[in-house]
């Protein structure tokens, strides 16, 4: 029975431990052939929501983006939420995992040239705040520029479980 | 005391070093006095352990009973507006309390040499790039009122953010809403036509349901009688001088017929976003799964 039951644990855990690995080779695997994802035909690999381009040159970063909003589409790259406007919007909203994607928001400071690259545009924008507020703090989605960029994760970056915050910045278009 | 410790260090050395002197007579230090060498370096070392652990404990205790906090005193020149009570014009301090459960900051705003308590709110912490160069208190103004909305810390790159009340929201989101007007389009009369002879405007499908047929001559071809209505299409440009009119009467018409205004660019019933969750967990994940493969390896071996 005992010998029953740690096989069950090993097994069940090497499992969930590959589910994890799993998570993060889907990232690491959309966000490498996102530009191949563009132009191949849908696949369950390259799925046909791509959405266009996420560039921070500071911190030499580049994202792909994805149109749909569900979790197994943010795990593939960063993504629009419901209820926000495309690029070059009044307010489009970009939200990401803090553990895959956007855990490069930390490093980013007020000033930083924001670039996106999608089917509507080629779009400059300029970070002008960064906040960190509480989950249910939805007015911090609002816009307050004229033409606005909102990213959104999880504060803080490092941590394991539900975070308890959330990281706002908000860009300007140029 | 250094010479004995002197000493004690070139015994030592000698004695690792297995260095014997050959002559008897060059034994430089008596045996006394290594002793109390090893008696001073023993009171130094326990003297040095001492004064360190007094040091810890003394600055652990000033930590813990006095955590660090931000105070700022400011002047308010009218009426202020803090988290919903309005504060009249005066002197004031403001002190921040650490809540160590949840994090959040809370900003107390004192008066009377921080004697009188006037009112407190939860504060969202700001970030910026470089410390801040001195210490500012931003109030907004928002219609008549002044709202205390930031508050930086000289030397410090972080601040606090009071968040708007309702009203003032309220009343912000009011003045960035677009105002739709309902228009009429009116078509453009046979001056006006002169007027505004263009090269080649594309002569746009006007929106124009029943076709009025205009007893003065017209310069260009009559607008044809709109085909069969077509279903509404993204117009390319809306035709030379639409004179949009806002809750005007229309033209004397036989039919003011249900014609397609022209309205101001209508704004889809806003989709208030909501805040996403936005944490994968493979890394908690992977723990979980790695816990559980250890904890079957550790029953196997019992």
């Amino acid at each position: 029975m005992r010998r029953f039951v740690s096989r069950l644990f090993i097994v069940a855990g090497i499992a969930t431990a590959s589910l994890g690995f799993e998570h993060l080779a889907a990232a690491w695997w959309f966000q490498q052939h996102v530009t191949v994802a563009s132009f191949a035909p849908p696949s369950p690999f390259f799925p046909p929501g791509f959405a266009g381009e996420l560039r921070i040159p500071r911190l030499d970063t580049s994202l792909g983006l994805v149109n749909q909003h569900t979790d197994s589409h943010f795990r593939r790259g960063p993504g629009f939420i419901s209820g926000s406007d495309r690029p070059g919007g009044l307010n489009c909203i970009i939200a990401g995992h803090r553990d895959l994607h956007f855990r490069i928001l930390r490093n980013v400071r007020i000033g930083d040239r924001i670039e996106i690259d999608s089917p509507e545009g080629k779009f400059i924008y300029r970070v002008a705040s960064c906040s960190i507020v509480s989950p249910t703090n939805v007015d911090s989605l609002r816009r307050i520029y004229p033409r606005q960029l909102t990213l959104v994760t999880c504060y803080p970056f490092y941590y394991v479980g539900p975070a308890p915050k959330r990281f706002v910045v908000r860009a300007e278009l140029q | 005391m250094f010479p004995g410790c002197a000493a004690l260090l070139e015994y030592r050395l000698r004695s690792s070093l297995r260095i014997r002197l050959d002559c008897a007579g060059q034994k430089l230090y008596s045996r006394r006095l290594v002793r109390a060498g090893k008696r001073t370096l023993e009171f130094m070392t326990l003297r040095y352990l001492a004064t360190t652990s007094i040091a810890i404990v003394a600055s652990a205790l000033a930590w813990g009973q006095a955590a660090p906090y931000d105070r700022v005193t400011v002047d308010f020149n009218q009426n202020v507006n803090v988290n919903g009570k309005m504060i009249p014009a005066g002197h004031y301090e403001i002190m921040e309390l650490r809540s160590a459960g949840e994090g959040a900051r809370i900003l107390f705003v004192t008066s009377n040499g921080a004697t009188k308590f006037e009112v407190s709110g939860a504060t969202v912490p700001i970030l910026q790039n470089e410390p801040a160069a001195e210490t500012r208190v931003i109030l907004q103004r928002i219609g008549q009122n002044y709202y205390l909305n930031k508050v930086w810390i000289s030397g410090k790159d972080y601040g606090y953010e009071f968040p708007l009340p309702a009203e003032a929201k309220a009343l912000m989101q009011e003045r960035m809403e677009p105002i739709t007007l309902t228009a009429s389009y009116r078509p453009p009369t046979a001056a006006l036509a002169e007027n505004t002879r263009q090269p080649a405007p594309e002569p746009a499908p006007a929106p124009q349901t029943a076709p009025t047929p205009q007893p003065a001559p017209q310069p260009e071809p009559a607008p044809q009688p709109a085909p069969a209505p077509q279903p509404a299409q993204p117009q390319p440009e809306p035709a030379p001088n639409p004179t949009p009119e806002a809750q005007t009467a229309p033209p004397p018409q036989p039919a003011p017929a249900p014609e397609p205004t022209q309205t101001a660019p209508s704004a889809p019933a806003p989709q208030q976003p909501k805040m996403p969750a936005t944490a994968d967990d493979w890394a908690a994940l992977v723990i979980f799964g790695g816990g559980l493969a250890a904890a079957g390896l550790m029953l196997r071996r019992k």
